[in-house]
């Protein structure tokens, strides 16, 4: 998540629910990954929210937005969800928190 | 919400039949070599041979391969499959295919049961790359991977072409020249131009996906994918014009060379990988790669020499389909399918169930304990078998048999167990399934 700024508590608990979302084939959240580049809320558009994947043409690509989708949408019911696909920054292994790569074992 | 539409998942139906099939073939294989130890005594040309090499190639990993193309093809161009419906036509006949001409070849009924096999088998094939086609031209680039299945899905066409001109040519005869000249270059289209070009150009995909390897050279693909296709077109028209000649050696070298380029490219992903720890999917594959460095040797050696006046290079041909079939493409298929059908359930079942979704797990689909056994005993199996063959003993062949068909019998629990998750009602499944 962008830290220049400053963000919303709505934005943090998006931040949070997005932890519960998997990457069922590497079997950890998405955030931990790195995946995740922009989480934005304002009241007129909505929440928005960019995301990555680890590789272009990744089969789990389309869980992994669905369940995007479904946490976002249970939390925030009344709330409109921008959620985009970009490949822009290429995702890295620099993007993976000390969590991920602990989980990962890359320490 | 908008534009998140990433891969393009076929349905179950069009995709299941495949794996259920290629299991169960698997299984059936392994149970005919219990009774055809006899059949590695001598020449390579007779029927329980032919059979299994048919069942081994076609009905276990030609059928794998449809269904986790059908899957991953989309997946890999970014476009739906063309058409769901050709591919469940494509199934029926080539299913229907296989078993008669395993029967066919088993029992030599060389009329009108093989002729008919051989044109359902073609007619499938046709229908796989007229699908394969329409689907990568719906993308806007052909990419790397896309061009190593079309070139593998024509080659896999030719095969079958070949493969029909010959079954009919054992009742009418067609060719001027030897039959086995015919086997030699159908044999190789299939091994080279199908098996080793689709797997290059899938592997190269999921294997640095899997292991979370980037920044990988991909110009290594690119002399692999020259260099094969380029030794497989020379060697199939100079032994077609000429017969066996020196030059054979020559594009054998060329096909090895570009083997090797491959191979760079998966240890390059090995030496980047993010993810140290190989799962039991991922262990098969690499016992699958090691064991294609055997028949890479012997490829050398035969093509060198001429085999059919030499026991010695009769049982080294013995070796390198034995090694080719019951060791790389089916090691790579066994590992593999624990890394893409858990997968396809989940995608299907429990994708869009929040927190839920946590509590099955893919690799939590199937009993771990029997994949890990299941390693194991095809890790014996497959050398049992080779000092079986050339010290032509049936009795060491048998136990090493035995052992393939144990690991049949565990894989197909598995498989059964995996794809039975598509069946029950999402909330009944367990968690910690694991023995």
């Amino acid at each position: 998540m962008e830290s220049t700024k400053t963000h919303s508590i709505i934005e943090y608990e998006i931040y949070d629910a997005l932890k519960a979302v998997i990457d069922p084939e590497i079997g950890i959240n998405i955030v931990d990954l790195g995946l995740v580049y922009l989480i934005e809320y304002n009241q007129e558009s909505g929440i928005t929210i960019k995301v990555t994947l680890t590789t272009r043409g990744c089969p789990m690509g389309d869980a992994i937005m669905g369940n995007i989708e479904y946490v976002i949408n249970e939390k925030f019911p009344d709330i409109s969800l921008n959620l985009e696909l970009v490949w822009e920054p290429q995702w890295s292994a620099d993007l993976i928190t000390p969590a991920g790569k602990a989980a990962l074992d890359m320490d | 919400m908008q534009g998140v539409k990433v891969a393009h998942s076929p349905s179950l139906s069009v995709v299941l039949p495949f794996y259920l099939t290629g299991a169960f073939f698997f299984a059936l294989l392994a149970f005919s070599l219990l009774f055809a130890t006899d059949a590695f005594s001598g020449h390579y040309f007779q029927p329980k041979l032919l059979a299994m090499t048919h069942l081994a190639a076609l009905g276990w990993g030609t059928m794998i391969v449809f269904g986790a193309l059908f899957q991953l093809l989309p997946v890999i161009t970014e476009v739906s499959l063309f058409s769901e419906k050709l591919a469940k036509t494509t199934y029926f006949l080539f299913a229907f295919g296989v078993i008669c001409l395993a029967i066919s070849f088993w029992f030599s009924m060389h009329g009108f049961p093989i002729q008919l096999a051989s044109v359902l088998i073609f007619v499938s094939f046709l229908m796989f790359l007229f699908n394969v086609l329409a689907t990568i031209r719906k993308t806007e680039t052909l990419s790397l991977e896309s061009l190593f299945i079309v070139s593998a899905s024509i080659w896999l066409l030719l095969t079958g072409a070949l493969g029909a001109i010959m079954a009919f040519n054992l009742s009418i005869p067609i060719f001027t020249k030897s039959h086995l000249l015919f086997l030699k270059i159908h044999a190789h289209l299939g091994i080279i131009g199908w098996f080793m070009l689709l797997i290059m150009g899938v592997a190269s995909k999921l294997i640095p996906m899997f292991l979370l390897a980037h920044g990988l050279n991909r110009t290594k693909l690119k002399f692999a994918y020259a260099l094969t296709n380029i030794g497989l077109i020379g060697f199939s028209l100079d032994l077609y014009f000429c017969e066996s000649n020196a030059r054979i050696f020559f594009y054998a070298l060329l096909m090895v060379a570009g083997i090797i380029f491959f191979f760079t490219y998966i240890f390059e992903a090995l030496n980047k990988r993010l993810r140290k720890a190989l799962d039991i999917g991922m262990k098969h594959t690499m016992l699958a790669f090691i064991l294609l460095v055997i028949p890479i040797f012997i490829s050398l050696i035969i093509s060198f020499k001429t085999p059919e006046d030499n026991s010695f290079l009769l049982k080294a041909i013995l070796v390198y389909g034995i090694t080719i079939f019951l060791g790389f493409i089916s090691s790579l298929i066994l590992g593999q399918t624990y890394k893409t059908l858990p997968f396809i359930i989940w995608i299907h079942k429990y994708s869009k169930q929040g927190i839920e979704q946590n509590k099955v797990m893919p690799k939590n689909m199937y009993f771990k304990l029997l994949a890990d056994i299941q390693l194991l005993l095809f890790m014996l199996s497959v050398p049992i078998i080779l000092i079986g063959v050339m010290v032509s003993s049936q009795v060491v062949m048998l136990i090493g048999a035995g052992c393939l068909f144990v690991t049949a019998v565990l894989y197909n629990i598995n498989v059964v167990k995996i794809i039975s998750h598509s069946l029950n009602n999402k909330k009944q499944n367990g968690v910690n399934e694991n023995t």
